[in-house]
């Protein structure tokens, strides 16, 4: 299996969630509500593109408005890899955690 | 809408271009309008300066990264090129490094040749006062009027040099040339460190004396030089009150003894004049000057000329202050104009042999250049990929022409007779000119390579039907034809050089200067020649004797104090002036043009006649030799007739026109003896001469010199010149050679298929090697249309 970055595990969450309103500007918004950072707008493109390039996600360019000073909307969608990647890296999430039940500092001692 | 900052925007923009997304620069745009419409333009703007600014790290970081990884491919591709034609490289190498080595080795002496003088703490703004002809002589009282009457003097000091004298210490004794005599401003003004004792202070001391580190060894080996006792001529016994450090070898003031100035009184050879010292037409110091503001020079040159003429009532022509670092530049300005376009020649030439190879063996890599743009390779990339590699065999050049240098170092000291050190080396200044040559010679071997490998299409190539075009391949002829002209020019130069040099070491010197010996005559040793003189009357081995004032190869009393009958009196009239004893004509085997030599049989010689030469006359506005006979001189306090006109000689360096001359009967100021040995007996005679010169003069060194010998010396610079032009030329024309060995076995490897075929068919090996041997007899011709 691959594995991800929290940042691009993220990323992909946000893609799924938003279906077909995920571009830049959403992924971004909702990365960031969901952690709470106040990471640089620019820090969710590296991720993005990554992604796309390792084949998780495609793209289809929208439309372009006035407001975007005449660029195009890029928005993206899971691939069948993607929706492998994330499924395979929440399995694991999901194994590794298995009975450990509330973490405790006591836990932690020996 | 108020548009985004231009500078967080441009910031944007290039963190977007990485991943050419233009998607972000949209959202980011998209966002920046919905914060104006939330939180105002203000917080907007600043939110977005914000963006622009973190998207920087990341921006550096992807950017990095992925340049470091193609640079290590570029890299890679580089090592497998260069060694997979290690024939090919080891030329090109090998030519580099050799031009780089030359060309760092003529930085050294250039530098050298700049650096002189500017060790002085103030050499901005040190000016030595000269006539504008470049005369630097100027009266005793000169320096203290400066001082007095002008103000924009930091300090003035008189410099006297009294020529060579005889010191002793104890039982050592030697013949010294590096005396001045100083005002106590000299040490202040310039930088000759106390190692030990006092400074300045000691030179306000009538018989105190500084000497140099070399010196305190030379005399007091092994002892403490302070307070020791040196004795000049065998008469003036000195303290040591201090030790200078040496002065460093590019130094123009060789200051190796400072005695107080008045003690010019002294040491001069003729010692008469002192009670006239301080008349302004009796020039016999230099005077240096240090300026409170170094742009004020011209103007103060002016001032000066006013003041000399204000104190004198013969101001003729004016005066200028010439900066200590321009004097040794002026003499060698053009040599380093020469060096410096020869090691840039010689650069270029090994550059050219780089772009050759390089674009000739462009078929080798058009298939990876064509696969690199198909993977979607910019040209820049590709551009970049190229000036890599030249760098990449520069840097590996470098490595080679340090070992050459390191070979060549001694070699070169020897010839370009510098006592340039290896800490040269260590200099800032030579590291700067290393990266300089580093980058000249990467970007000039590598621009022209890359620019065409880069613009190749990838189509043509990857279908293997992509052949060298047929403008590079005359581009490269073109090239080869301006590396042999370059050569060719450079031959052409040594060989004009070397035959300059031979024709004045050849030409008639006016004089026979074989078997001709001199000696230095100091004040007891004058005094006692003409005794010297009859005991070698009766040596039949020694066929003439007789003394001057000047050196007869070496005049250099250039006077305006000579002035005759009818003479014009505003013009400008330099002549150059000298004392000798009776014989001078005939020992130096002169030719006399009219009239006599001096002789004992006119008694009236001794009281004021001349010979003059032939230059003079024309000065003189005579047209005939025989007319100027019998004419009045007046030249100093001795007024007299023209006995003789000397047919023009060289008594100055060949490289000189041969100025006017007037010669006098002065016994009481001579400075050099001058002796012939007979050929064949040379060591026989020289005997004969020191076996009188001991008898006569006990305790003074015979210390001799051969004219021709002192006569080769005049022209070492010009030889070593010669010398250094011949091996740097000998190098260029080898790496324009090795060049075009790489390019003919290239294009020769090229054709192999054709050869076999030919051969095959009958064609013998003498015949195909002149065949192909023809195609480059075309390059002579050409360099021979462009010479």
């Amino acid at each position: 299996m691959e594995f991800l970055t929290k940042l691009e595990e993220m990323v992909l969450i946000a893609v799924l969630r938003l279906k077909d309103k995920a571009y830049g500007i959403s992924v971004y918004k909702y990365v960031i509500g969901l952690t709470g950072s106040r990471a640089a707008m620019s820090s969710v493109y590296f991720p993005l593109e990554r992604l796309v390039r390792r084949g998780f996600l495609t793209t289809i360019f929208g439309t372009s408005s006035p407001v975007r000073g005449g660029m195009r909307k890029k928005f993206y969608r899971l691939t069948e890899a993607g929706v492998r990647v994330l499924q395979e890296n929440r399995a694991l999430a999901e194994k590794a955690w298995r009975d450990l039940g509330d973490l405790r500092p006591e836990t932690m001692e020996d | 809408m108020s548009p985004p900052p231009r500078l967080a925007r441009l910031l944007i923009r290039l963190f977007a271009s990485i991943e050419r997304n233009e998607s972000y620069l949209g959202d980011i745009d998209e966002i920046y309008a919905e914060r104006i419409a939330s939180g105002g333009v203000r917080r907007a703007r600043l939110w977005y300066r914000r963006e622009a600014l973190r998207s920087l790290p990341a921006y550096l970081r992807d950017s990095l990264a992925w340049s470091l990884a193609m640079l290590k491919n570029y890299f890679k591709t580089a090592f497998r090129s260069l060694l997979r034609h290690r024939a090919y490289s080891l030329i090109n190498i090998l030519g580099l490094a050799t031009g780089m080595a030359c060309a760092l080795l003529i930085w050294l002496w250039v530098q050298d040749e700049l650096g002189f003088d500017r060790f002085h703490e103030h050499s901005g703004t040190l000016f030595r006062v000269e006539r504008d002809n470049g005369n630097a002589s100027t009266p005793y009282p000169f320096g203290p009027a400066l001082e007095a009457e002008l103000p924009e003097f930091a300090d003035v000091a008189r410099v006297g040099n009294p020529g060579t004298l005889l010191v002793q210490a104890g039982e050592r004794s030697f013949y010294e040339t590096g005396l001045l005599a100083v005002d106590p401003a000299f040490l202040r003004m310039f930088t000759f460190p106390m190692v030990r004792g006092e400074g300045d202070a000691a030179l306000n001391r009538p018989f105190a004396v500084l000497i140099s580190w070399d010196m305190a060894d030379k005399y007091f080996p092994g002892r403490d030089p302070l307070g020791q006792t040196l004795t000049f001529n065998k008469e003036f016994v000195f303290t040591v009150a201090g030790v200078m450090k040496n002065p460093p070898p590019n130094s123009t003031l060789r200051a190796h003894f400072l005695v107080p100035l008045d003690r010019m009184e002294d040491l001069r050879a003729t010692r008469d004049y002192w009670k006239d010292i301080n008349r302004w037409d009796l020039q016999i110091f230099q005077t240096w000057v240090r300026l409170k503001n170094s742009t004020s020079a011209p103007e103060v040159g002016k001032k000066i000329t006013a003041l000399f003429d204000d104190h004198t009532k013969f101001g003729r022509g004016s005066w200028t202050l010439r900066p200590l670092t321009d004097i040794r530049l002026a003499m060698s300005r053009s040599q380093v104009i020469l060096f410096s376009g020869l090691a840039f020649f010689i650069l270029l030439v090994a550059c050219v042999n780089f772009m050759n190879l390089a674009t000739a063996r462009a078929a080798n890599r058009a298939k990876e250049i064509g696969l690199r743009k198909v993977v979607g390779a910019f040209r820049r990339s590709i551009v970049v990929q190229f000036l890599g590699e030249a760098f990449l065999t520069t840097v590996l050049a470098v490595l080679a022409a340090a070992v050459l240098f390191v070979f060549l170092f001694p070699a070169f000291q020897r010839i370009s007779g510098k006592a340039i050190g290896l800490e040269a080396v260590l200099s800032w200044r030579f590291g700067v000119g290393l990266s300089a040559i580093i980058l000249l010679t990467g970007f000039m071997a590598g621009s022209y390579p890359a620019l065409l490998l880069s613009s190749f299409h990838p189509v043509t190539t990857l279908k293997g039907r992509w052949r060298a075009g047929a403008r590079s391949a005359s581009f490269r002829r073109g090239l080869v034809v301006f590396q042999f002209a370059l050569s060719a020019l450079l031959l052409i130069g040594t060989g004009v050089i070397s035959r300059q040099v031979n024709h004045m070491r050849t030409m008639k010197l006016g004089y026979d200067k074989d078997h001709l010996i001199f000696l230095s005559l100091r004040t007891d040793t004058a005094k006692s020649f003409p005794v010297l003189k009859t005991e070698l009357k009766s040596a039949t081995l020694v066929q003439g004797a007789t003394a001057s004032f000047q050196l007869p190869t070496n005049n250099t009393m250039k006077e305006t104090g000579t002035t005759w009958e009818g003479m014009d009196k505003e013009a400008n009239h330099y002549v150059y002036y000298d004392d000798v004893d009776y014989d001078y004509v005939e020992t130096l085997g002169l030719g006399l043009a009219a009239g006599r030599s001096f002789s004992r049989k006119f008694v009236s010689d001794a009281g004021g006649a001349f010979l003059v030469n032939e230059t003079m006359v024309k000065q003189m506005g005579i047209s005939s030799p025989a007319g100027a006979i019998g004419k009045i001189l007046t030249s100093w306090n001795i007024t007299g007739p023209i006995v003789g006109v000397l047919k023009d000689y060289n008594f100055q360096s060949a490289r000189s026109a041969i100025e006017p001359q007037v010669v006098s009967l002065g016994r009481d100021k001579l400075r050099y003896a001058v002796f012939r040995l007979t050929g064949g007996l040379i060591q026989e005679s020289l005997d004969r001469v020191k076996e009188a010169w001991r008898k006569v003069n006990p305790g003074h060194p015979f210390e001799y010199r051969f004219f021709d010998e002192a006569f080769e010396n005049m022209y070492r610079d010009d030889e070593r010149l010669g010398t250094m032009l011949k091996y740097f030329a000998f190098m260029g024309v080898m790496i324009a050679c090795l060049g075009l060995f790489g390019l003919a076995s290239f294009t020769a490897a090229l054709r192999t298929k054709e050869i076999g075929v030919r051969k095959v068919l009958g064609a013998s090996s003498p015949r195909l090697a002149l065949k192909y041997g023809d195609s480059y007899r075309n390059y002579h011709i050409k360099i021979l249309g462009i010479r």
